[in-house]
């Protein structure tokens, strides 16, 4: 008959307890961790879009990668949920988001970092084409040049 | 998924200004168009369209959403080159001038590019071709359409459902209301406005943020935009011309024009209208290159334009760029309606279906069309099935292969049947492989390579001997 008192008053402990914890976590265990979207092929072109899901108002994307940029740098922090990526040179780019405040403080843990690998077309493939275009092009123009001399006369 | 979260201009200021210029439209539509009772006055403005009037329809039809927004988002993804690369697109109007002249002098009553086709190349090439125009006339009207509902939200975060259906019934109804007479009156309004809007804002974009400035944060933050070697850029280059190239050669939109055009003024205006437009992608592709400076992020690649006009000027910026793309949508909307309008009345409804149809019924049957179109290419816009960019190179294989039938069918006597519809066929097969295989850039491009190889070797081995008179003594109606 006692027992249940007690067990009430130790659930009432353990509550307060739990709740004293939680204010000494990071506010952003308890938002959920976005989830960061893009291609997952190789990229020829140089170009791309990521996009993110998640219930924040603002997020941050960074970026880690490429020839050039060795380091870690903020891409993006705003409201928007993609980004068009471009102008990338050859190499292979790590992305992140998460999610923010209106401070800037972090609400989420960083999402599952997306790598993006951009290898672009080689440079003989491209002038083969741009080849191949001109003597169209050329071609084109001769025969509407030499129809309309020919009609002329 | 909401990607652009942050409309700039309110709904309230957006319905204003779609109704303000709605009511324009309609209002010179039918002013202009009044007198459209007959025919040749509704499909073709009594054949008598003066210079000016057809410099400014071949310059703003071309100027569409795609190169208003179109050109910024490649100058994005492909830099120097893509922004280059789309000017090259004039080249298929000055490439049309010696065409249009020839086509007006070869078929003085003809309709459409359709009638050439058949007369030309029999009835199952002529079959091949309307699948292809009717294929690149419906993506181009949804690419328009859907162009309109993105940029609308984008703006004024009116649902895309709601700006899509008010842009695309304001251009049927006043295409109704004066046919192609109120397409070219609309259109050289909206030249002016878009002329004026993109220097204004280019302009803007140089003062306010300063070339130097431009280049650091593209160095920065984009670098291989730079990159003058970038190979899917190289590969564009000839990619994107030969597309324009075919686009206009075989579009019924630019047949149209060269029927309506008074005699001798096809050449000079497709000219002039050639060195017009030059400089509109290179201006609104430029615009794009200075959201790196602005620190802007870009949702989706062919919003860039958009985006930086209104984070240039503000509230005033967008709106100059959502009257400057309206215009360009409406005037390309317009034109492509009747274009296609007449296309499906002249070759399917009174060829195939309805061939003693007299000209009073034809009239009828036009505007019909016309509705109907609007309607299908409403019910395909609403889904948003892809992207502007996607939907609009998908069809690059299509109208590429259709370059030299065309050209070889004008000018040499001896171009057969047979070569032509296989040059459009395997063309067509080839360039859409590739552009699965490799990219969107190479596939107008290969189609077009195909194509030619196709009829040049058939011309050689299959010569036909055509007579010219047979496309002069033809009265469709």
């Amino acid at each position: 008959m006692d027992e249940r008192p007690r067990t009430r008053n130790s659930l009432k402990t353990c509550q307060k307890n739990i709740l004293f914890l939680s204010l000494l976590l990071p506010s952003y265990l308890w938002a959920s961790v976005p989830v960061l979207n893009g291609p997952h092929e190789t990229v020829n072109a140089g170009y791309f879009q990521l996009n993110w899901e998640g219930e924040g108002e603002r997020f941050e994307l960074q970026e880690q990668g490429g020839e050039t940029q060795a380091g870690t740098r903020t891409l993006y922090t705003g409201p928007d949920t993609a980004s068009a990526i471009s102008g990338r040179a050859d190499g292979s780019y790590r992305f992140r988001v998460r999610q923010i405040n209106a401070q800037g403080q972090a609400l989420s843990p960083w999402s599952q970092a997306l790598t993006v690998d951009v290898v672009h077309h080689s440079l003989a493939k491209a002038f083969g084409f741009f080849l191949l275009g001109f003597l169209v092009f050329i071609s084109t123009v001769a025969i509407v040049l030499a129809g309309t001399r020919h009609v002329s006369r | 998924m909401k990607a652009e979260n942050t409309a700039i201009l309110d709904p309230v200021t957006g319905w204003l200004i779609l109704a303000l210029f709605s009511a324009l439209w309609i209002f010179l539509g039918w002013l202009w168009g009044r007198r459209a009772k007959q025919l040749d006055e509704f499909m073709l403005a009594g054949r008598n369209v003066g210079l000016s009037l057809a410099v400014a329809t071949a310059m703003a039809t071309w100027v569409t959403s795609n190169t208003t927004m179109a050109a910024p988002q490649l100058a994005l993804q492909l830099g120097i080159w893509g922004m280059v690369g789309y000017s090259l697109g004039a080249i298929g109007l000055f490439m049309f001038a010696p065409l249009a002249k020839r086509i007006r002098e070869l078929m003085p009553h003809g309709y459409t590019s359709g009638d050439f086709i058949r007369l030309r190349f029999g009835k199952t090439t002529w079959r091949i071709f309307l699948m292809i125009s009717l294929f690149y006339a419906f993506g181009w009207l949804i690419s328009l359409g859907m162009a309109g509902g993105v940029l609308i939200n984008a703006l004024t975060g009116i649902p895309y459902t709601y700006g899509m259906s008010v842009i695309l019934f304001i251009c049927v109804l006043y295409t109704l209301l004066g046919g192609l007479r109120a397409v070219i009156g609309t259109d050289f309004v909206q030249t002016i406005i878009i002329v004026c809007g993109v220097i204004i804002l280019a302009y803007l974009a140089i003062d306010k943020v300063g070339f130097e400035a431009i280049h650091a944060g593209v160095q920065k933050e984009r670098p291989e935009l730079l990159n003058l070697l970038m190979p899917a850029a190289i590969m564009f280059l000839f990619n994107n011309l030969l597309f324009g190239v075919g686009e206009i050669f075989h579009s019924n939109v630019w047949w149209s024009r060269a029927f309506a055009f008074r005699s001798g003024v096809g050449f000079k205006a497709y000219t002039i209208a050639g060195v017009m437009w030059l400089p509109i992608p290179i201006v609104a592709g430029f615009i794009a290159l200075a959201a790196p400076a602005l620190g802007l992020n870009v949702p989706a690649a062919d919003m860039v334009g958009p985006l930086v006009a209104a984070k240039l000027l503000g509230f005033t910026g967008a709106v100059l760029i959502f009257i400057v793309v309206f215009s360009a949508l409406a005037s390309s909307l317009d034109s492509l309606l009747a274009a296609t309008g007449d296309l499906i009345t002249q070759d399917i409804y009174r060829q195939h279906l309805r061939p003693h149809a007299d000209e009073k019924e034809l009239r009828k049957a036009a505007m019909v069309i016309i509705s109907l179109l609007g309607v299908v290419t409403w019910l395909l816009c609403l889904p948003r099935l892809t992207t502007l960019a996607e939907l609009l190179y998908f069809t690059g294989a299509f109208v590429a292969s259709t370059i030299w039938p065309i050209v070889a069918g004008l000018y040499w006597q001896r171009a057969n049947r047979k070569g032509a519809a296989l040059a459009m066929l395997l063309g067509t097969c080839v360039g859409l492989y590739t552009y699965f295989a490799i990219g969107f850039y190479v596939a107008a491009l290969v189609g077009a390579a195909v194509s030619m190889l196709i009829v040049v070797i058939s011309t050689l081995i299959w010569p036909q001997s055509f007579d010219w008179q047979t496309l002069r003594n033809e009265d469709p109606l």
